[in-house]
This record gives C-alpha cells, structure tokens and sequence, in this order.
C-alpha cells in the first residue's frame, strides 16, 4: 500500500492506471473467496489506495491533463467498483467447495422415551381430563375390604371367580382391580366426584402372550346427584372416539359386575379390518375394550353415601390389551422384558 | 358353557339362523364367544359365556326362557309328569343331618331297571355340548343337568347296600374314594351323604366310586337336593374338585327345580329304558329354600338410573317377559315377585337393570353429562414425575415397566436380611417371585442383564414405580413412590468420535439436572456404605437425604451375569416432591461481561476439588460467580502423589467491566489462599 507522499505528476497516474488495467482486473478475477476479495478491494480503492491518491492529486493538474486523465480514472475506478461487485456476487451465490460426504452419518441425539404402557395411561387420562377428571391413585396392597367387601363381592360367592389374588404373609392381598381406587376416593370425599385412577393390578394367572400375574388398568368413577347411564354411554362413546378415531362405532352389551348395576361391557368396532372380521377380532368386527355399569347401591353404603341421593357411573379397562390394539403388539410379555429394541420403536 | 340351537328349538321356536340367535343373545348379556357345527350333524353349537350372577342360565331350557323374552315368544317347558306310585320300599329312610347345609334332599329307587345305549337323540345333544355318552341312566342325569340345570346323582342301590342314608357333616380325616378315581380326605366343613357305615357321595360335587352305577346296576337310587351353594364352593375349592354339579350347586340352583328335574329324569328313564320295574314314591327330607321376593318397585328408578323415561306399563310388559309376576301397586308403583329361578333378584336397582336389558342397550339415549366444575390442585408427586420424566427421557433414558414382585435371593446374596423389613406373598404364581420389592435396583439390573444379552451397547434406563415396606401385624405395608436408574455400557459411537464409556459422573450429571429441575438447591454427597455399591453416595439437601446413587459391587454385577461397569441410582419421589420449588425466580441478566481465568494447580491427591471450591467460595469475593475444575491430569511431568487439577474461574462485577488489574488482584488471592491451605503449587 502507497502513502501518499505528494501530488502525482500525470506520467505517474499513466503508470498506475496502466497497472490498475493490466494486474487488477485479472487480480479481482482469480480471487478465490470473499477472503481475497476484501484485500483487492482495499488495495485498489481503500482509502489509502493508489486510486484514492490519483484522484486527490487531480485537482493539481493542467486543465487539459486533468479533464483527460480525470475521465480515464473515472472510467477505471467505475470499472473496477464493478468488477470487484460483480465477482462478490458470484462468489457468495457458488462459495467455493471442499469435498463432502454428506450421506455420512448425523451425529446421534440420545433420545430416550416412555414406556409404552406409561404413554397410553397418558393419553388415556388426557381424554378424561379435557372431561374434568382428575387423576387419583390408590394402594396396591389392599385389604379384603376394599378389594372384595365393599365392591360387593362376598366371601364364598362365585363372583369372586374372575378375581383369583395373591396374598400377603400378613393377610392383606394385592388388588386384583383398580376398583379399590372407587372406596378409597369416596371414602375420603365427598361427590361431585370425577377421577380416573391408573395402576397396577395383579392376578396369579399362568404368563402367556396374552395374560401376565402384574397388569395395569385405568378406572374411572363419576358420582353426583344426576349422572345416569345414558351419561355413561355418552362419556363412553366420546372416550372411544378420541382413542380409536372419530369413525369408531361403539357397542355396549349387558354383562355383570358385583359393583357396578346396571352392568355393561364395551366394544369398538375393529379398527383393524375396519369391522369386516380378521383374526384380532376373531371374526366378528367387534373388539372388547371395556367394563362400566351404575354403581351398585351396595356400593355407596360400603363408603356411607346415601344411595337414594347420590348416583354415577364407573367404568375399568385394561392398559396393556388397549396398546396391544393400538400398536399391533402382538405378546404382553414384550412389556415387561423392557428390551431397548422394543421400547425404542416408541421413542 | 356349551348350547345346541337344535335343542333349544325343543322348548322356543325360534325362525332365524342361529347367528341371529347368538347376537340377540350377546345383545341380552349371554355372550356367544363362538358358533360351531359338528361334522355330520346340522346343529349349530353355541360357546355362551355365563356371568356368575346368572346361574338360571346354566340349562338349555334357562337360554331358551332367555330367548323366548326378548323375542316375545312362548316357552315349552319339557314332560316331567310320571304316573301315581302306590308307595315306598318300607325299610329306606333319608335323613338330614345339618338342614343349613342341606335343606332339601330327595331320592327315588327305580327297581329291575334294564337299560343300555341311550337313545340317538341324547347320545348326539350330549355329544354337541362335548359330553361322552356312557349309559342310560348316567346319560339321563347329565342330560337333565344340561336340560334343567338340576344336578342328580345315581348310586348303585345294591352297593350302597344299606336302607338308611344320612346326609351329614364329614368327620375329620374321613376318606372318600370319588368317581374320578381320586381319594379325598374331608373334614367338619364338608358336607356328604352317608351310608350308616360310611359316606358314599361329597354333596353335591363328586358321588363315590363304590356307589357308581355301571352297566350292570338294575337298581337306581336316584337322588335330586338342594345344597347350600358356600359349603359346595367351599369344599370344591378345598379339594380342587369342581364338577358341572358343583359348579351348579355353588352359583345356587332352583330350589322348585329340584322335583321338576327328578321328575323329568324319571319319566326319560321310564321312557327310554328297555324294562323298568317298580318306581318307589319320592322319598323327601327337608323343605326346598324357596325365595320369591316381591319388590315395590318406583317405576321413576327406571328414568332416574338410566336417564331415559320408559313408561310404566312398558316396563310390566318387559319385566312379565322375563316370567316376573307384575301388579301396578299405588301410582307409580309396581309390586314386582321374583320368580324362583331369578335369585339374583332382590332390589329395584336390579329390575332397572332387567328393564334396560329387555328395552336395549343401544336403544338408551347416549348424552354428555351436565358438569359443575371441579378444581382440585395437582399434588407435587405428580408435579415432579413431569419434571422427572422430561429430564430422564431427554438425557436418553428409556423408562422401563418391571415386576413389583421379585426373587429376593440377590438380597440374601449381599447379605440383606429382609426379615421384618419387606412383604411376602403366600401363593405365588412363580414361587420364586413372592416379594413386594423394598427398592427398584435389583429390577433394573435384570433389564441391563436383558439388554446385554441381546447385543445392547449403551443401556440408559429409569423406572418410576412403588417400592414396598413390611407389614406390621395385619396393618397395610407403605408403599413409597420412587425412581430408579441405572446405566451402562458406552455411548453410541459416530465416526466424529468415539463413543465414551459411561461413567459414574454421567448419571451424577443426570441427578444434578433432576435436582436442577426440581429447583433443589444445594444437594450435597456423602460416602455410604450398600451392599449393592463398591462406591455409593447419599444426595443430601437441607439436611434430609434424598436418595443414593452409585457403582455396583461386583457380587450384584455377577447375580445378574454384568461384566461392565454399571452405575444406579434410587430416590424415594415423595421426599424430592416436598423440597420441589414451587417457583422458580428470575434474576436479572447480568449487564457487564464475565472473564474467565484458568488457574492449574498440583496438589496432593487427598485434596478433592469440592474442597478447593468450598475455601474458594469461603473467601467471600463477590466478582467469582463460579469456580469448576475443567482438567484433571495425572502423570507426565506431575510427580506422583499429585494430581493437577484447572480450575476455570468465573468473574464479573454487576455495575462495571472487571478490568484486567482487577482479576489479576482476585485471581492472586485465590491463588494465595489455595496455596495456604492445601500447598498447591502453579503448574508451570
């Protein structure tokens, strides 16, 4: 870079100019990057530049000598503003390239997930919490009372059949249900209630693909002064709906259940064959997914409510057969051998 | 249980398919599971799956009642009228012994009965309902067991070879060989029926081998009761002996169908056998429990349960389908009499339920409740498993779902006596499953085991879920929500760099960001001493300890075939969910630009880094916001003993830029004071 020491003489500027043509156009050519450009532009019309000083030094010169010279610096300058534009422009559209492999790999994100039963009691509770249910949950090691007693299912009665416990050493037992969480609740409170309670449950059934002695299900209770079985069926249907999508069909059929009168088990259509039959829902279109009924006046008097002011509804599912459905798994084992190739499908 | 459509058309004439037929019935609440036809045979085999409060259903003639209601139609009931008999064998008496157990029993002696092969219509209807014909008179007690749902049982006379039967209380250790080849030894509970010299049928579940009829029997004592339906489950469970009689006798049969069913297999027998001799007269001990409830019935239940108005004389006409006789009592009431047939009738509620059946389920209104809003505040437990949730699942750990019920011989193994200190099972269905677990650890390792099994490199788990305490005396153990973790392995290569083996300060990182979360100030560790670690440490805060964490001991690893390292770690939820932070605070964003300073120090290896960073703190110098180690490094020009350790300081003022003369004085007396204290020399 030039100082600038004093007025050029016009053979001088000739020489610059001379130069500027013949070093700098093809200089601003070859720049391989803006990184070049930048210094190119600085040497040729940075303010400290050869340029800058021919133009101050003008001024100094023989009229004929400057209108000549100015109009061929101008023309120079111009000419060189705009190549070094021009070539800035290309350069920052195609930057240069270094070779990259870019089907390699991206780097690996741990990414971890809930477990799949945990996420479908989440998205299970989240329906019945835009109902304004709340979310509760009760002991695991009971007593008789809770689990048998007061849901209505004598001692020695046959109805105790389809709820095979396990007993503890000190003569409590592991509940067989999540109905338990219905004592508990009114027990402690008083209606208007509305929980669901998820946990989980145990039975000493032989573990097959289908049948596990640990188990989870989701109960549900809604007592007040008004709520009938047509509520039920509304509540139900809107549950299933969410769930299975807004086309399912839902079925209610009579059943029995000691604490719940009238008693009803619910099936969706099969949103697998879309209802034509396959061999989930063995042939018939119809998948069962839950139990629900009124509760069972007997049920109130356990937990001292007056049966004749209060009245609801209570409805029970299973967890782990609602995301078999779901996720066509195919053996409950799978659920609790927490292999990470099995959970990771969920993440 | 099974029922054929050929046979139920003998008492409902019923037009459809059967398939028509089944889904009136699963409509009903006899649920059809199946339908099948046998080779060779037109008749259509339903599966019917009967729930227990319905044991009128156990019959062919039950279903068709069944069927005849909601199809509006008539029922046939089966011939059961024999001729008058002139009177009994004098010498034959039938006594009950415990009329609470037996309140009505029953016997006929048919004499010189000469049978053989059953007619072709039993033989096939017992056959389709996968019952094996074997004679006349054995046929005919099943096929009106199957027919009526009235147990009966045929004894050999000449084998019982005494006139007096007593039905009684069983004596202690008293034997019994049953039909099925099987002894049984009984006790004070149990019920059977005795000769003078000994017991030759458990009542109501299984008659004796002895006793059996067999094809050369001519003399049938027939025997129709009712037994009380505790006492028959108690002693079928006790044996683990159920037959279709106890299955019966338990869900409580028809007290009127204990002569209807005698009567009907007599006149199948008088029928059907090549020669019958003489028919005693009936001989009859006890009164048949016949219960007919009448019910007031508020007709307004109907609408008040089911939200749908069904007008009163609608539901008499539903309710007199069922066979219920039906009187309008005062306005708006009906006095309902159950049948006694119908036991599981005793309450309006129940005839709501009868009503709602009839009328149809899906002919109920559906309707969306009228909500009052109910707030109540989300407890912190749940609060914090949010807060857990999300930190664990985004540092890459997978939540695992395991067994509450464990082996505890990992517990024996270390050491640990669990006496006192955990709850058992008494009837396990894995025997070596019987404890409630008392922590997670043990579980998690199971999965690390799992997952190494099958190739896993880089194991990162958590569980959330119970773990349990003992039971003092009968009350009900604690069960403590709680965390668990556990990780091993190395992380996921990538060809940038290599993947680094977890270390035990990998899953420190993963509880200081859970502490962080949670808003949980000040945690600080100390050295404990676990069977289940070779190094673990308690997370303390504000005095309280919030759990442990650690490296598994070698003897654990083994247990469970781990070879690698393997760290875990365990808090009980409710106590971090108590020091939770309701709210986190903002502090203004600093106005003035931090500098960093490194300083490496050689000291001593008893020096720990929590140390220098605690006199650090001590110096009360405002500017040092923070002072972390950032290396540590042994060997090379370090002598042995010594370890270096860089410290990366922090400094920033809040009113001004520190300037460099400023850190420089700080900075010295840092220095200075770690020199003091522990003899740190600057790493030149």
């Amino acid at each position: 870079m030039t100082d600038a020491p004093d007025i050029l003489s016009p053979d001088a500027m000739h020489s610059i100019l001379e130069d500027i043509e013949t070093n700098a156009f093809r200089r601003i050519g070859e720049a391989a990057g803006l990184a070049e450009l930048e210094p190119l532009r600085i040497e040729y019309l940075g303010r400290k530049s050869r340029m800058s000083h021919l133009l101050r030094s003008l001024g100094g010169l023989a009229p004929e000598d400057r209108t000549r010279l100015g109009a061929r610096a101008n023309e120079v300058r111009k000419r060189l503003e705009e190549s070094i534009r021009e070539k800035e422009a290309a350069l920052k559209k195609a930057p240069p390239k270094q070779a990259l492999d870019f089907t390699l790999p991206g780097a690996p994100v741990p990414r971890g997930a809930e477990h799949p039963i945990t996420r479908t009691i989440h998205e299970i509770v989240s329906v019945f919490e835009r109902l304004n249910f709340e979310w509760v949950s009760g002991r695991e090691i009971e007593t008789e009372f809770y689990n048998f007693t007061a849901l209505n299912i004598p001692l020695d009665h046959p109805s105790r059949d389809a709820f095979d416990t396990f007993f503890t050493r000190g003569g409590n037992l592991l509940r067989s249900q999540t109905s338990t969480v219905q004592i508990r609740v009114m027990e402690k409170r008083k209606p208007p209630l509305r929980v669901v309670a998820p946990g989980r449950v145990y039975r000493p059934d032989t573990v097959d693909a289908s049948h596990s002695f640990m188990f989870h299900q989701i109960e549900g209770l809604m007592v007040d002064d008004r709520t009938t079985f047509a509520d039920l069926k509304g509540v139900i249907h809107l549950f299933l709906r969410a769930l299975f999508g807004e086309t399912s069909r839902i079925r209610f059929r009579p059943h029995f259940f000691p604490f719940t009168e009238p008693s009803v088990e619910v099936d969706v259509s099969c949103f697998i064959c879309r209802a034509e039959g396959c061999s989930v829902c063995g042939q018939k279109g119809w998948l069962e997914v839950m139990g629900a009924g009124s509760v069972d006046p007997a049920v109130f008097q356990a937990v001292g409510y007056d049966p004749r002011k209060v009245q609801g509804f209570a409805f029970g599912m299973g967890v782990e057969r609602l995301a078999m459905l779901r996720h066509g798994i195919n053996d409950i084992r799978l659920f609790y051998e927490n292999d990470l190739r099995f959970l990771k499908q969920f993440a | 249980m099974k029922v054929s459509t050929h046979w139920l058309k003998d008492y409902v004439s019923f037009k459809g398919a059967p398939e028509d037929l089944a889904e009136r019935l699963t409509q009903a609440g006899l649920e059809v599971k199946g339908l099948e036809t046998r080779a060779g045979s037109s008749d259509t085999v339903m599966e019917i799956e009967i729930t227990s409060n319905r044991p009128d259903w156990l019959s062919h003639v039950g279903v068709a009642r069944e069927a005849a209601s909601v199809a509006g139609l008539p029922l046939a009931l089966p011939e059961f009228k024999n001729p008058p008999v002139r009177g009994g064998k004098k010498d034959l008496t039938v006594e009950i012994g415990d009329s609470a157990l037996c309140p009505y029993y029953t016997a006929c002696l048919l004499e010189d009965v000469e049978f053989g092969e059953s007619p072709a219509f039993i033989r096939e209807r017992l056959l389709a309902v996968g019952m094996r014909p074997i004679n006349l008179a054995v046929d005919v007690t099943n096929y009106v067991l199957l027919e009526m749902g009235q147990p009966l049982h045929a004894f050999d006379w000449n084998k019982l070879a005494d006139s007096k039967l007593l039905i009684r209380r069983a004596r202690d250790q008293e034997k019994i060989r049953a039909i099925d080849g099987n002894e049984y030894a009984l006790n004070r509970d149990d019920l059977v029926i005795a000769t003078s010299r000994r017991a030759v049928a458990i009542a109501g579940v299984m008659g004796g081998s002895e006793s059996e009829v067999s094809a050369g029997t001519r003399n049938i004592l027939l025997e129709s009761a009712y037994f009380q339906p505790v006492s028959v489950r108690r002693t079928s469970k006790k044996l683990g002996l159920s037959s279709d009689s106890s299955y019966r006798f338990e869900r409580g049969v028809d007290p009127r169908g204990v002569d209807w069913g005698r009567e009907r297999a007599v006149y199948l027998l008088r029928q059907h056998a090549r020669r019958i001799g003489r028919v005693s007269a009936v001989y009859k001990s006890g009164r048949p429990p016949i219960k007919e409830p009448v019910i007031q019935f508020p007709v307004a239940e109907v609408s008040r349960i089911l939200g749908l108005e069904i007008p009163a004389a609608k539901v008499s006409k539903y309710l007199r389908a069922l066979g219920l006789s039906v009187k309008a009592a005062s306005a708006g009431k009906l006095t309902v009499k159950v049948p006694s047939f119908r036991q599981d009738l005793s309450r309006p509620c129940d005839l709501v339920e009868e009503v709602a059946r009839i009328h149809g389920y899906d002919r109920i209104p559906e309707k969306l409740p009228s909500l009052e809003p109910v707030y109540r505040p989300l407890p912190d437990i749940y609060r914090f498993d949010r807060t857990v949730r999300q930190v664990l699942t985004g540092a890459g750990f997978y939540e695992t779902v395991t067994f509450s019920l464990i082996n505890g011989k990992i517990f024996e193994k270390l050491g640990v006596s669990l006496e006192n200190r955990a709850t058992r099972i008494v009837n396990p269905q894995n025997k070596d499953l019987d404890l409630m677990r008392p922590g997670l650890i043990p579980s998690l390792l199971e999965v690390l085991k799992t997952n190494f099994y099958h190739g896993g490199t880089d194991v990162r788990i958590f569980e959330l879920a119970n773990a349990y305490g003992a039971e003092a005396g009968k009350s009900l153990p604690s069960e403590e929500p709680t965390l668990a973790m556990a990780l091993a392995g190395a992380r996921e290569p990538h060809w940038q760099e290599k993947g680094r083996p977890h270390t035990l300060f990998d899953l420190k990182g993963v509880c200081e960001a859970l502490f962080q979360a949670g808003g949980i100030p000040q945690v600080e560790y100390s050295e404990i001493s676990d069977p289940f670690f070779s190094r673990g440490y308690a997370c303390l805060s504000g005095g309280q300890t919030l759990g442990i964490l650690g490296e598994i001991a070698g003897p654990a690893k083994e247990h469970f075939d781990l070879t690698q390292p393997v760290f875990a770690a365990e808090f009980p939820l409710s106590v971090l969910a108590r020091l939770l932070s309701a709210e986190k605070k903002f502090s203004p964003l600093p106005k003035y630009p931090s500098s960093y300073r490194d300083m490496a120090l050689v000291l001593d290896e008893s020096v720990r880094a929590g140390e220098v960073r605690s006199l650090i703190q001590s110096l009360g110098i405002s500017v040092i916001r923070k002072a972390e180690a950032a290396d540590l490094y042994r060997g090379g020009q370090i002598p042995a003993g010594k370890k270096s350790l860089a410290l990366s300081i922090e400094y920033r003022a809040d009113d001004h830029t520190l300037t460099a003369e400023e850190i420089n004085r700080v900075h010295g007396q840092v220095l200075q004071a770690v020199r003091e204290k522990f003899g740190a020399a600057l790493r030149s």
